[in-house]
């Protein structure tokens, strides 16, 4: 269940090229052009999406390369902060992972090897065949929940109480000990509303939508 | 630039790949047949919008070939919305057979050089003619079987009146997504719901004109296999990723294959959205959207109506509402009543399994490679249906943790 987003920014790009830019009103330079700047920026972030914590990354590593040379240049009495603040960072420095793309390949093999398995495994004595199937199905439910958490604001659940909040989901924060999703800094970007999604899957009177 | 998801063997299929899953997985000959047209001109270039004055001519070279008098095409303008087929709305002045002088409001609904769902425009045409006396469908005129005057395959049929969902409600108003129709209409619709549905399930089609379906024996697992083959042959067609719960579905289906007791014509996406009603009245006014019948088994059709995505929960927040429409136990009660035809609740659940399964092939599998290569009009809202995709999968996840 890979992150798709490279190829939903195709296809907004190409909805906007190929739908859109040709009902514009030719007397209408102004939406002529920033229909134009609207589809660059969308390629523009989607060439950029992989490197989006490389970004990251490189900052905090020269900021922390340069707060470790002020530090040594600057009196000790004028940097206590300075030092505390790059304890921090260090820690967090230290303990990031391989970078994204090589996440995904690692992850895709994981996939493309279990997968192997669950098709081998009729073959298999009936309880290891058992064990793999009870296992492959136990495990999903949390990843089809942060995929749920994730998607929400698009408003296709029906009971969106029920799903968990994105951090929690992606395991930044442990459940709270009480249920219900929580307010505040902590609760999802967006609202929940299966109205918000009419915009692009509706249907006219002849047409289908939906799976 | 680099990208995390390089291309394989899917994006440009060899002739031994797709000789390979036609072998895998035996289907019906006309689905194999859309399939393979599908797989074979995949490595073609991406979908380029038609123009209507392109589509037009298309329309044009078509009506001369079937009409002997003069004819006038106007009013042409794109029907918005879909995930799947491309269609223009027009109007015709002609001198109809029988009739004489007639003004028709019609539309051609045509596939995009790949389709969320590759189906056929011959096996819709001959069914909306069958059910014509049946339960309220849009006329069908004429059909395009393989893309002769269009660009690709095309069926013609009346513009069918009516909404999909009420006006009048705002939260909820998503046709097919969790449609509120609100309690008055419910009401109404409910029951004709339920009815037209019994009356496509026992429609005599053994005497109908359906020579592109395959009729499967009774008493067989034949009916049921067939379905099989043919969504995990889409699996592998079109997937970007594996996903071992579709591995795991696949094997608890291939175990648990049932028989097929009585064989009905099966609408194949049967639920709200996909009919259109009076808003005043209540009355349906036309069933729309038969590109997924086949002739097989009712629970099929049963099964599908109850996903969650397409339904919603009732004022009490408590009670499930299939289709924003009934209870699902209300459902199935009124059904037995106005069909006579028992439900089997073992037959229900394993094709509650080989809907769910399907339906993620759709939207985590098609979608995916439809979008990837460019190849549908409607690429963006393509994009989106992923957002169905887990819920649909925990649905699945859900049926299978009652029974592995």
């Amino acid at each position: 269940m890979a992150n798709h987003a490279d190829n939903d920014f195709r296809a907004a790009a190409k909805a906007l090229l190929d739908v859109v830019a040709p009902a514009i009103d030719p007397q209408n330079p102004l939406a002529r052009q920033q229909l134009k700047l609207v589809v660059d920026w969308l390629d523009f972030y989607r060439s950029r999406l992989p490197y989006n914590q490389d970004r990251e990354r490189l900052e905090l590593t020269l900021q922390l390369e340069t707060a470790r040379a002020i530090a040594s240049a600057a009196p000790d009495a004028a940097v206590a902060a300075l030092h505390a603040a790059i304890g921090a960072a260090a820690t967090v420095h230290a303990g990031l992972g391989p970078r994204p793309v090589e996440v995904r390949a690692v992850t895709a093999r994981l996939e493309d090897e279990i997968s192997a398995v669950v098709r081998l495994s009729p073959g298999f004595a009936q309880p290891a065949r058992q064990s793999i199937e009870r296992v492959v199905v136990r495990d999903a439910k949390v990843l089809l929940d942060a995929q749920r958490a994730w998607f929400l604001p698009q408003g296709i659940e029906p009971d969106p109480d029920a799903i968990p909040p994105l951090d929690v989901a992606l395991r930044i924060r442990q459940p709270a000990v009480s249920p219900g999703r929580p307010k505040g800094p902590h609760a999802p970007v967006g609202g929940s509303d299966r109205s918000e999604l009419g915009s692009t899957i509706d249907s006219p009177p002849n047409e289908e939508a939906g799976p | 630039m680099a990208t995390l998801s390089p291309p394989d063997v899917r994006d440009a299929p060899t002739p031994e790949f797709i000789q390979t899953l036609r072998r895998r997985y035996p289907i019906e000959p006309e689905i194999d047949r859309l399939l393979t047209r599908k797989m074979e001109r995949r490595g073609g270039p991406s979908h380029s919008m038609a123009s209507l004055a392109a589509l037009s001519a298309s329309l044009v070279a078509l009506l001369q070939a079937h009409l002997d008098g003069p004819f006038e095409v106007s009013d042409q303008c794109w029907l918005a919305g879909g995930a799947s087929k491309l269609q223009m709305r027009f109007t015709l002045r002609w001198n109809e057979p029988s009739v004489g002088p007639t003004t028709s409001d019609l539309v051609v609904r045509m596939e995009p050089s790949e389709s969320i769902n590759a189906s056929s425009r011959l096996r819709e045409f001959e069914l909306l003619r069958a059910l014509h006396d049946t339960v309220l469908v849009p006329r069908v005129y004429w059909v395009d079987p393989d893309g002769q005057w269009f660009p690709e395959p095309a069926l013609i049929y009346a513009f069918a009146h009516g909404v999909a969902k009420p006006a009048s409600i705002a939260s909820g108003s998503v046709t097919g997504i969790g449609t509120n129709f609100g309690p008055r209409l419910r009401k109404l619709l409910a029951p004709q719901f339920v009815d037209d549905l019994a009356r496509i399930h026992t429609f005599d089609h053994e005497h109908a004109s359906l020579d592109s379906f395959s009729r499967p024996p009774i008493g067989s697992p034949e009916s049921a296999q067939l379905q099989i083959n043919r969504t995990l042959r889409v699996w592998e067609e079109d997937r970007g990723e594996e996903f071992a719960l579709m591995d795991v579905a696949a094997n608890w289906l291939a175990r648990n294959v049932p028989l097929l007791d009585q064989a009905s014509v099966v609408h194949g996406d049967y639920r709200a959205g996909n009919f259109l009603f009076d808003e005043a009245s209540g009355k349906v006014t036309s069933i729309l959207d038969w590109e997924r019948a086949y002739i097989g088994d009712r629970h099929r059709d049963l099964a599908w109506s109850t996903a969650r995505v397409i339904g919603h929960m009732a004022e009490d927040g408590k009670t499930y509402l299939i289709c924003g429409l009934m209870p699902i136990e209300e459902f199935h009660d009124r059904y037995q009543q106005a069909s006579g035809l028992k439900i089997d609740p073992v037959k229900l659940h394993f094709y509650e399994v080989l809907n769910r399964y399907q339906q993620v092939t759709t939207v985590l599998g098609t979608a995916y490679r439809v979008v990837r290569l460019g190849k549908s009009h409607q690429n963006i809202v393509v994009a989106r249906l992923q957002t169905a995709a887990y819920l649909l999968a925990e649905e699945l996840r859900s049926a299978l943790e009652e029974v592995v």
